[in-house]
């Protein structure tokens, strides 16, 4: 009888003793990639699941994420998607904005900070009727005719302001799509270079477009951003999701078709080919020289300098609520 | 002396209670625990309609006008339409189904297809405001025009009346009360459809929220949507003092 | 205004049926320019479809309403005056007395303000007893005042044929013996045919100098037991008048009893 009890107060101890050891371990073992429990975070998008994102869904469908023991939910948004509240609020841990959105937000209070950059040249662009024969955006601007922009967008001030002299074109609200583009032949709109004007090819209106980054007004985009306290409270956990992060834009760039598949299959509005064109046509958008010796998604101090200036002089912040260069941003991986 | 503190606590009351509101408002916004960018400060919506009142105040103008111009096609339209549909049972039959997509149709997907239509100006905020505003007008008049009792009808017969007569001395006074109810409705309506139209063309407050949106001003937003539901508040107010004017003699709505 | 000083009223064969049921068949009768007939039965018995039919209001399936020598159904086109009192009283809500009184002249497109609408008007507000209210609109009246009111307007027109269908049942029973009492004044001070559906034997008996029992699509004429003037309501307990609503009582059940089964 008192060898059984101690047997079995043996065993139990070592039996506790092996739960806490075992419990102890993703904690000790927090840089190696197996763990019981991965932590679970979210990522919002700012548009439907298309060719500009596809670096992330490649993440999740090639496992780069789970490896770093990250459970990611990519969020799907739409029009008005109010990503940099959400992240601000702290409802997400990571959200998909456009550079400039990084810049007014904080001035706005949000204190979201960017961490990666898939587009290094802004890809927005004016698209227009290529029968009509524009060298320029200035020709543009100087022509009768409709041009729709998104009202009080920073990069559409930019445009009026910068054109403004000789102005004849009609500058009316861009509503979506391109039928408007399609039934009116005097019509030029803006567009995304990976999107409108493909659409607007097949259905038979050849466009020429125009780079908006070209007039001098370049912000980084679909840009993901954290909450700086967020950064501050969990940096390992920002570090492997930036890391996976980078390996599935690389991984896409080199075959996008695993993950453009997943990404119809969630936006099956857009046409297979038009989805494989778009993930060719962005490429050169998101390779850049820098890129290539710094690693996919880096930033520089001198883009946001300008950028931030670019967006006092259109008005959209006041000079006192810019602030410097390294508050809207943090690089954080380590350059190949 | 009771009775009439009574009567004038009565009163005051709602007005103490909105002071409240607004104070627990600006407090709670002030210590942080809604960020200003989700929920600005009263006091901050006050300074935003000071400092763009121009804007604001030329933007309600234009509202005005377009939601008023929507709202009389939707009242003249919708009692006319309402009076064939009551009395004319096979165009009632056709066309009604019809009609109730007015009352279904969202709004906001049909904007943009109203702007290509009708171009950027107002005549596209127009439009959208006739729309949304339409339906009850339309519903009032039918059940009004079809409520005449039928013994009133053979009295005019009997007096052997006009067809005229009859419908200016009796369908048209006995459907007046039930008309006002559909403007009760209408007039609120216009002024949204007015401001969803606004998003995409014109120059009206929902344009105003449209860009403030994109520029995160959401102390601008709130001050444009304040001045709406005010222009709101004073619509239902122009509308009871209609109603009193020209039904109160007879009609008390609380029958 | 009707051209004809006197006339006499003939129905022949009248029937009307409806949806393939027969409302009442082959009516027939005929009445002097001044008479004050009942048309009594329960409810649903078609009183209510043949008074409509007499007034003009509805086409009659079969069968003629004659004026002396002039032949057509549609009595609203001939030139004959009528009024129709209503069971519920019907007035215009958003009309002061004055004005829904006037209504039948204002449609008749006589000038609204003429002196001599003015003297109309208030010759039959003053016979109905309601001269000091002319300013009041019908919701600040009671029950009874609207239904003078309603008489007042049908009386302004001068008919000579008036049509009522049920005017007081729905008021309290001391109002509608008072009104039954005017009434029947009111019919003895100026010509005029009345034909006044009623469910009550009383009220009928009372008012009437023709009692029309209405069973089963057909009529049957009960005569008066009372002497054409300074009728009281005392004379409703008096043994010639119970008898007579004994009769007709024991008329209608027996014909009840039968189209119940």
């Amino acid at each position: 009888m008192l060898f059984s009890k101690r047997l079995i107060f043996s065993i139990s101890c070592v039996f506790f003793f092996s739960f806490s050891v075992l419990a102890q371990a993703p904690n000790a073992q927090s840089k190696q990639t197996k763990t019981l429990t991965p932590n679970k975070i979210q990522l919002a998008l700012n548009w439907k699941a298309e060719a500009e994102f596809g670096g992330f869904y490649e993440g999740n469908i090639k496992n780069f994420y789970k490896e770093k023991s990250l459970d990611v939910s990519i969020i799907e948004g739409g029009s008005g998607a109010p990503v940099p509240q959400l992240v601000a609020s702290k409802k997400v841990e990571f959200g998909i904005v456009t550079g400039d959105e990084i810049i007014v937000a904080q001035a706005r209070g949000m204190d979201i900070v960017a961490l990666f950059a898939v587009y290094q040249i802004f890809p927005q662009g004016i698209m227009t009727h290529e029968a009509r024969g524009f060298k320029s955006l200035e020709d543009v601007f100087n022509a009768p005719g409709l041009l729709a922009l998104q009202k009080g967008a920073p990069f559409a001030l930019y445009l009026e302001k910068k054109y403004a002299k000789n102005k004849k074109v009609k500058v009316v609200p861009f509503t979506g799509g391109v039928a408007p583009f399609i039934k009116n032949s005097d019509f030029s709109q803006q567009c995304f270079v990976t999107s409108e004007p493909l659409s607007a090819r097949k259905m038979g209106k050849a466009a020429k477009t125009f780079a908006v980054a070209d007039s001098g007004y370049n912000p980084y985009t679909a840009v993901v951003i954290a909450h700086r306290d967020f950064i501050k409270k969990n940096p390992d956990l920002v570090d492997r999701f930036l890391k996976a992060t980078q390996l599935g834009w690389d991984s896409y760039l080199k075959d996008p078709k695993a993950a453009n598949d997943f990404m119809r299959k969630l936006n099956p509005s857009i046409e297979e080919d038009i989805f494989q064109l778009s993930s060719e046509v962005q490429v050169p958008f998101i390779v850049s020289d820098e890129t290539k010796t710094n690693g996919t998604g880096f930033m520089t101090s001198a883009r946001w300098e300008e950028l931030g200036k670019q967006l006092v002089d259109v008005g959209v912040i006041k000079a006192k609520e810019l602030k410097s260069a390294s508050s809207y941003f943090e690089w954080r991986l380590p350059s190949k | 002396m009771q009775a009439q503190f009574k009567m004038t606590l009565n009163r005051f009351v709602p007005f103490l209670f909105f002071c409240v509101v607004l104070i627990f408002w600006e407090a709670v916004t002030r210590a942080q625990w809604i960020e200003a960018y989700l929920l600005p400060s009263p006091s901050a919506i006050l300074k935003v309609t000071h400092d763009e009142s121009t804007l604001l105040f030329r933007a309600l103008g234009q509202t005005f006008q377009n939601s008023m111009l929507g709202l009389v096609c939707s009242v003249i339209l919708g009692t006319v339409f309402g009076f064939l549909f009551a009395r004319v049972t096979i165009l009632r039959r056709i066309f009604y189904p019809y009609a109730i997509l007015f009352q279904t149709v969202p709004v906001i997907a049909v904007a943009p297809l109203l702007v290509i239509w009708f171009g950027y100006g107002n005549t596209s905020v127009i439009v959208s405001s006739f729309i949304v505003s339409l339906f009850p007008m339309l519903a009032a008049s039918i059940e009004a025009f079809r409520a005449v009792p039928t013994e009133l009808q053979d009295l005019f017969r009997i007096f052997r009346s006009s067809r005229y007569d009859q419908f200016k001395k009796l369908d048209f006074p006995y459907a007046l009360p039930t008309l006002f109810t559909g403007l009760r409705i209408s007039a609120g309506l216009a002024i949204i459809g007015a401001i969803v139209g606004e998003f995409l063309s014109g120059q009206g407050l929902g344009s105003v929220i449209d860009v403030a949106k994109t520029q995160y001003r959401s102390d601008l937003v709130f001050a444009a949507i304040a001045l709406a539901t005010l222009f709101g508040v004073f619509m239902f107010f122009i509308v009871e003092i209609l109603i009193q004017f020209f039904i109160g003699h007879w009609h008390s709505s609380r029958k | 205004m009707g051209n004809l000083d006197s006339f006499a009223f003939k129905v022949d064969s009248l029937s009307l049926s409806f949806q393939s049921k027969v409302v009442f068949k082959n009516i027939n009768f005929e009445t002097s320019d001044r008479q004050f007939i009942a048309l009594l039965g329960p409810s649903g018995c078609g009183k209510t479809s043949l008074l409509r039919c007499l007034a003009g209001l509805q086409a009659a399936s079969l069968g003629t309403i004659e004026f002396q020598a002039q032949v057509g159904s549609d009595l609203v086109n001939s030139k004959i005056s009528k009024s129709f009192v209503f069971q519920k009283d019907t007035l215009l809500e958003w009309r002061n007395v004055y004005q829904n009184v006037a209504l039948g002249l204002e449609l008749q497109s006589l000038d609204f303000k003429s002196k001599e609408i003015q003297q109309k008007v208030l010759a039959a507000l003053r016979s109905v007893g309601l001269e000091n209210v002319q300013d009041l609109y019908p919701h600040q009246l009671s029950g009874g005042m609207r239904m003078r009111v309603a008489l007042a307007r049908a009386l302004v027109v001068d008919p000579q044929i008036l049509f009522m269908d049920e005017p007081f049942s729905a008021l309290d029973e001391p109002t509608r013996e008072r009104l039954s009492v005017e009434l029947r004044e009111l019919f003895l001070s100026r010509p005029m045919l009345i034909f006044f559906v009623t469910h009550s034997i009383s009220e009928a008996l009372f008012l009437a100098d023709r009692v029309f029992v209405m069973q089963n699509g057909a009529i049957e004429e009960f005569p008066s037991v009372l002497p054409s003037k300074n009728r009281s309501l005392e004379h409703r307990f008096e043994p010639v008048f119970v008898n007579a609503s004994k009769a007709i009582f024991r008329k209608t059940m027996k014909a009840s009893d039968a189209s119940s089964v």
